[in-house]
């Protein structure tokens, strides 16, 4: 077929198409009223939620530095996660005026998707880290508030609690980490693909996707498992 | 508003290769037009409109990663070309426009964004710059999937037979 040929099919396959499906002004403003209001970006989610996770934990370290402010030690602890809660804060108001400032509109598409690439690797990197360390703050804050014997905190078992909060931080970044790869493979296809790898780039995709379906499916028969498992050890203990 | 109403067009041809089926055209279509309206703001007349909409939403198409939902591929297909061939009552043209769009939609999404521009008749050096490629860049993979294009409408018209 020649190029011609191809061209004069695709208009007039357009002109029905195009002429049942345009918008009238009303249908355009509908659209955008009900799309306006979301944020389609996952990233801009997780950064607006742990923000709001991050400024939690300075209200809660804040109920804190009353509750133990004759403890000394207490206090170190606690002013210097609140100064590194601070620091997040801005870091996350940084990133998120950075990620609106991208867009999709000035750049062309191998500069977008570059740039969404960079955030993924760099900034997104670092926020895993502080997405992690935050919500241990949040939950130190918190089981420090409730647990506040007259000024002291007792951690009654030292290793189990540093234990716990390690493997709390490693897990919440191991899934985030998760959800990155997730992300950053789909986008590096499409930088591949410019570098005409595509084939084999879209093979691994498939392949990956066909793991990962195996392995979810491994994880969720495991965790029913164990959650019938800790049902029958309770019902034992019941009765 | 008035700029994406006038060249709302472009939104449907992007839309329509890049959904594979109605409701997802539909989220396409709304997800572009949003992003439009976004970008609107920082949209200085650089270059010319249509190029602009061009590049934003073929970035919303191409970067728009969502769970679509499962249908066989036939399925999603046949709906999107019901609607392209209804204006023409000629059958063999019917089945012609059918097997063209059947064969672009099996072409990756950076080189279905490449043959929908050249079947738009764009310049290379305006295919480039929406892109992000360079003009000879764009002669030279122009070449590689029209071939593949050829070679998807022959394989579609022997399966027909």
């Amino acid at each position: 077929m020649k190029d011609d040929d191809l061209i004069t099919l695709w208009k007039q396959g357009n002109y029905e198409l195009l002429t049942n499906r345009r918008f009238d002004h009303a249908e355009l403003e509908a659209l955008l009223t009900s799309r306006i209001g979301k944020v389609s970006s996952s990233l801009y989610l997780s950064i607006v939620f742990y923000t709001l996770v991050q400024i939690a934990a300075m209200v809660l370290i804040g109920f804190d530095l009353y509750g133990y402010r004759s403890n000394v030690r207490m206090l170190a602890v606690l002013i210097s996660m609140l100064i590194m809660c601070s620091l997040f804060l801005g870091y996350g108001v940084f990133l998120l005026n950075h990620i609106r400032s991208i867009g999709y509109g000035c750049l062309d598409v191998v500069t977008t998707i570059r740039q969404k690439l960079k955030i993924y690797r760099t900034h997104y990197e670092v926020w895993m880290w502080i997405m992690s360390i935050s919500l241990v703050f949040l939950a130190f804050a918190l089981n420090a508030l409730i647990d506040n014997n007259n000024g002291t905190y007792p951690i009654n078992h030292p290793v189990v609690f540093a234990v716990g909060n390690v493997s709390m931080l490693l897990l919440v970044y191991g899934v985030q980490k998760f959800a990155q790869l997730k992300a950053l493979r789909h986008i590096t296809m499409y930088i591949a693909d410019l570098q005409n790898n595509a084939l084999a780039e879209s093979r691994k995709l498939e392949e990956a996707k066909h793991r990962y379906r195996i392995v979810r499916l491994v994880l969720l028969i495991v965790l029913i498992l164990l959650l019938l498992w800790g049902i029958v050890k309770c019902l034992q203990g019941v009765l | 508003m008035g700029m994406i109403e006038e060249h709302q067009d472009i939104i449907h041809k992007i839309s329509g290769l890049y959904a594979d089926n109605e409701e997802d055209r539909r989220d396409l279509d709304q997800e572009i037009v949003c992003q439009l309206w976004k970008a609107s703001a920082s949209f200085r007349g650089e270059c010319k409109i249509s190029t602009w909409m061009y590049r934003v939403s073929l970035n919303t198409a191409l970067l728009n990663l969502r769970h679509k939902k499962r249908r066989p591929q036939m399925q999603q297909l046949t709906e999107h070309h019901d609607n392209v061939t209804a204006g023409t009552d000629d059958q063999e043209q019917k089945d012609e426009i059918r097997r063209l769009y059947a064969a672009i939609q099996q072409l990756r999404e950076f080189d279905r964004a490449i043959i929908l521009l050249y079947l738009e008749q764009l310049a290379y050096r305006e295919i480039g710059e929406i892109l992000g490629i360079s003009a000879g860049n764009v002669s030279v993979r122009l070449v590689r999937v029209k071939q593949t294009l050829r070679e998807l409408l022959g394989r579609g018209l022997k399966n027909e037979r």
